[in-house]
């Protein structure tokens, strides 16, 4: 056959891509089964805090009738010019249990923002920039803080990193923004870039610093 | 004929000289994209497109559709191995008056161009293992990036270092010694579907007998055949059709 090798080449070509594509859909199977498993969880959890909350809800409501109750026990006991008192007896016993409930429900993440807030102070809010080594020369970058956290990172300036690399290396900053810390792994097959990058966030955070 | 062969190889010097100075990174970026895929093998993750990808797919396209041409002319290593022989070779006839350029015997040359899919196998499968991630340091490829971006590469880059120097020696001893031997993007290019019509073709009948001088000529030791088990080794150089004494070699396929 003419060109046998030609169709030889051809056809391995497409088994490498079909094999690549055919992984790519196991792995992606795999991690919709995983967020699966998490929503299912979720779901679950939030399921249990609602039959928590009707709980609650259902012995603060009992608790309610009681006092009604008894209120309305007293009320055939006392006077009748003594209503208007007891009347105001029973909100205030409301109002007090609702004020209760909100608290209870706003426990966990009370919590949460209190254990970023202990942090506080570190760091002062604006934007700042620093500088770091990438592989052919300087990488500038501009963070910004608020808040003490970071909400943002720019590379302002890299004029000797090779774009491809560079552009790779730029997914540090969505890990250092996730993690809200520089301890976190570099870009495998574009290192120079990404440390460079990290080193530039260090020295920008560096000099946000409150002292 | 002198003057044919002098013009081209000008021609293919000064195309290389540019490559080399405005797009020197092009191999290794190009190679970092097939590990790219490897990598996310062994992360378990779904294998994306990345900016790696695309200096991979552009130089895989264009090697498809008009053969190995980048490297021939576009390839930074490939010209620094060209540029050492050239030089070495000038050194051994000019200075030191020997005649014959020490070469390998046809048979170790076709042996030793298997190696590269050993080398292409082993970093692969380094990759998907994980184990890449540890060798940093020993890639002779990231010692001449370095070099070139006029930085000075570090202790932990010894290995790399010796790795760099040997094939340097090497490619003094063979034209295009790297590419054809060790050359992992090189192995990935030489594997792929090369369209008939790029492949360079020789019109045997009109051949004198006994020629061969295209095949003497040939960095590969190729037999300039068109679709042949080992086209794939044909780096574009096109210097076959510029020593042919009868112009009998050609593209396309007539």
């Amino acid at each position: 056959m003419k060109n046998q090798n030609f169709y030889m080449r051809v056809l391995c070509l497409v088994v490498i891509i079909g094999a690549v594509f055919f992984y790519n859909s196991k792995t992606q199977e795999k991690e919709y089964q995983k967020q699966n498993e998490e929503l299912t969880k979720r779901v679950d959890a939030l399921e249990k805090q609602q039959q928590e909350i009707l709980t609650a809800l259902q012995e603060n409501y009992d608790a309610q009738e009681k006092a009604k109750a008894e209120s309305k026990k007293q009320e055939a006991e006392a006077v009748k010019n003594e209503e208007s008192t007891d009347a105001e007896g029973t909100d205030n016993t409301d109002d007090t249990k609702d004020t209760d409930d909100t608290k209870n429900a706003d426990g966990t993440e009370d919590a949460d923002s209190a254990e970023a807030d202990s942090a506080d102070n570190v760091y002062k809010d604006g934007t700042y920039t620093g500088d770091g080594q990438g592989f052919g020369g300087n990488i500038q970058v501009q963070i910004t803080i608020s808040d003490d956290t970071l909400t943002d990172i720019q590379v302002v300036s890299a004029e000797k990193e090779d774009s491809a690399y560079l552009s790779q290396g730029k997914a540090v900053i969505d890990r250092i923004l996730e993690a809200q810390s520089t301890d976190v792994d570099t870009v495998s097959g574009a290192t120079f870039s990404s440390t460079g990058i990290l080193m530039a966030v260090e020295d920008a955070l560096g000099k946000a610093e409150n002292k | 004929m002198k003057k044919r062969m002098r013009k081209t190889r000008l021609i293919r010097a000064g195309i290389q000289l540019l490559f080399f100075i405005l797009a020197p990174s092009l191999f290794s970026t190009a190679f970092a994209g097939v590990k790219s895929i490897f990598n996310s093998i062994s992360q378990g993750t779904p294998v994306e497109w990345n900016s790696f990808l695309d200096i991979t797919g552009i130089l895989v396209l264009v090697t498809i559709l008009f053969g190995r041409h980048f490297c021939g002319y576009a390839c930074a290593f490939g010209s620094l191995g060209d540029a050492l022989y050239e030089a070495f070779s000038w050194f051994w006839t000019k200075a030191l008056h020997r005649k014959k350029k020490p070469a390998y015997p046809e048979k170790a040359v076709h042996f030793m161009q298997k190696i590269k899919y050993v080398i292409l196998a082993a970093i692969l499968l380094a990759c998907a293992t994980g184990v890449y991630g540890k060798l940093q340091g020993s890639s002779p490829w990231d010692v001449f990036s370095m070099l070139r971006a006029g930085r000075l590469p570090g202790a932990s880059y010894k290995t790399g270092i010796i790795l760099l120097i040997l094939i340097m020696v090497g490619m003094c001893t063979q034209e295009r010694f790297f590419c054809q031997f060790l050359c992992p993007m090189g192995a990935v290019f030489a594997i792929l579907p090369i369209v008939p019509g790029a492949l360079l073709k020789r019109d045997r009948e009109n051949c004198p007998q006994k020629c061969g001088a295209c095949k003497k000529r040939c960095p590969a030791h190729l037999d300039i055949d068109g679709d042949t088990s080992r086209s794939g080794e044909c780096i574009c150089c096109h210097a076959c059709q510029a020593i042919c004494p009868k112009q009998n070699i050609h593209t396309g396929e007539a």
